[in-house]
């Protein structure tokens, strides 16, 4: 038997969807710290707030699970993906790309509800179904991580649920039809989205690349079988309590694998998620004791999944471009982590954790400036990484270039 | 020995992690090649191979290498070009290359090398 050289993506569809997610954060943090925003005055005639809720939701989460997707869908299944994956990626990267972009654009022009938004939102429902059509067919024909799998079809279905209720909201607000009562509509909307869809894939990779990366096991698969269905089982049901159950428990027990990696030194990915696994347990106690608030929203995405997000892409991102750039090298070639070096994805980890808790303490109540404060250093977090991963890009192609491994990237 | 003792020495023995499956040294010509496959290094840990735990065994026959391999998990994207690099290694010293890639036990960071992990 011998490895099917189809296990690698092709970048092509693997980066426009990674490199707007890197471009939609600083441009989100942007927004948030222009004057006005924060404390809901118009942005331009309509809600800035709204613009930089998507541009995080859309533009960064969903972008960088659908581009990361691609590559880790045959990791998940332990096989090459199925035939025809590379074209189906790059259909649906165009769908998504183009309809995310026409979306936040409708969202922000100064006109209701244009046209470009809701011919946005088709294409990326269109993009996004299709794309769980192949993510679908790949996990049916998967063999192993049973547990990895039931998050990313769970993740799937929630998507595919939020997604018709995000389509019925909007053509409400335009008149078309009429829906559920505005509020409770946009609740499940989000929960479904940013809980399910987004929540459901983390988690999954999460708990796949993490302890791999680390060198610890994998989460031990009972709590997290029971983690995914009490998750998934308190979203359906709109029980904030039972989801609250199942985020505790994932969080803990991933924790707990991290806590046993072989790998004793604790990098900023590392550090970066587990503080991301801190605040959902700290949002599945607010979920326990207050239920479902707007302002878990921004516990959500500025404490949880952002740094979350980034402590994984900072252990993935830079691996994949070692990969790329060094593809059937016989040579003592640097590694991912030469290639960042160590400074800046700590800087940016940082600030990235500063910007999520500020701008999370102005939405629960505090002075306007502390989350205009916590945007501006968002804005710096993720430019820096925007900066780090060009420089490793950078780095590693001279070094390919040169055939030999730069001053000080040997590998160690 | 009391109880005691015997139980915890029976309960330590059944959590302790299954032996490593994996060669971290060999003698004579199949050890020289061994060390060959120490140049081919993981690119995310930045261990060579055969401390990663990767290579299971080497034997040599006439002027064929049998190498068996695994990766650190099924569908690596890294895969392909180490099995590749691992050819290339023993082709460089003048042998014809046979790679079997198994997963059965599948690798764990219990198979890396003492020595490697206390490094890491």
């Amino acid at each position: 038997m011998r490895p099917d050289p189809h296990t690698l993506i092709p970048p092509r569809v693997v980066i426009p969807p990674v490199a707007v997610a890197l471009i939609a954060e600083p441009l989100a943090w942007g927004i948030l710290a222009w004057p006005g925003v924060l404390d809901g005055a118009a942005w331009y005639g309509r809600s800035g707030l709204l613009v930089a809720v998507h541009l995080i939701t859309v533009g960064t989460l969903m972008m960088a699970i659908v581009g990361l997707g691609w590559q880790l869908v045959p990791v998940v299944t332990a096989q090459a993906p199925p035939p025809g994956w590379a074209r189906l990626a790059a259909v649906c990267d165009a769908l998504i790309l183009s309809g995310g972009a026409g979306l936040i654009l409708g969202l922000g022009w100064p006109q209701p509800l244009g046209l470009l938004g809701a011919l946005g939102g088709a294409g990326l429902i269109f993009g996004l179904v299709l794309r769980a059509a192949g993510v679908l067919w790949a996990l049916a024909r998967a063999k192993g991580r049973r547990v990895t799998r039931l998050w990313l079809l769970f993740a799937e279905l929630s998507g595919l649920a939020g997604l018709t209720l995000g389509a019925l909201l909007y053509g409400g607000r335009a008149g078309l039809w009429f829906v559920l009562p505005p509020m409770a509509g946009i609740a499940h909307h989000a929960a479904l989205l940013l809980l399910g869809w987004v929540g459901g894939w983390m988690l999954g990779l999460g708990g796949l690349l993490l302890p791999m990366f680390s060198l610890s096991a994998e989460p031990r698969p009972w709590p997290w079988a029971l983690a995914v269905t009490a998750w998934f089982v308190g979203l359906a049901l709109g029980v904030p309590a039972v989801w609250a159950v199942g985020a505790a428990l994932a969080a803990l027990t991933l924790l707990f694998s991290l806590s046993r990696r072989a790998r004793r030194g604790v990098d900023p990915g590392v550090w970066g998620a587990a503080l991301g696994l801190f605040a959902l347990i700290g949002l599945a106690g607010v979920s326990l004791l207050w239920g479902p608030r707007p302002e878990a929203v921004a516990l959500a995405l500025g404490l949880w999944a952002l740094p979350f997000l980034r402590g994984v892409a900072l252990k993935i991102l830079p691996f994949l471009l070692e990969v790329h750039l060094f593809v059937g090298q016989l040579q003592r070639a640097p590694t991912a982590k030469t290639l960042t070096g160590e400074r800046l994805p700590r800087v940016s980890m940082a600030l990235s954790i500063l910007a999520g808790l500020g701008v999370s303490l102005t939405l629960l109540g505090a002075p306007v400036a502390v989350g205009r404060i916590g945007a501006v250093l968002g804005l710096l977090g993720a430019a820096l990484h925007i900066v780090l991963l060009t420089r490793a890009a950078a780095r590693g192609w001279l070094a390919v270039v040169k055939r030999r491994a730069l001053p000080g990237l040997e590998a160690t | 020995m009391t109880l005691v003792h015997k139980l915890s020495e029976r309960l330590s023995a059944l959590l302790a992690p299954p032996p490593s499956p994996a060669i971290y040294a060999l003698a004579g010509a199949e050890g020289a090649l061994l060390d060959k496959l120490r140049d081919v290094i993981d690119p995310e840990v930045g261990l060579d191979i055969v401390s990663m735990g990767l290579i299971r065994a080497v034997t040599l026959s006439e002027d064929v290498v049998i190498v068996q391999m695994t990766f650190t998990t099924e569908g690596c994207p890294a895969a392909f070009d180490l099995y590749e690099d691992v050819k290339e290694a023993i082709v460089s010293v003048g042998f014809t290359p046979q790679v079997e890639v198994v997963f059965d036990p599948p690798w764990s960071p219990e198979h890396i090398a003492p020595e490697a992990r206390a490094g890491l």
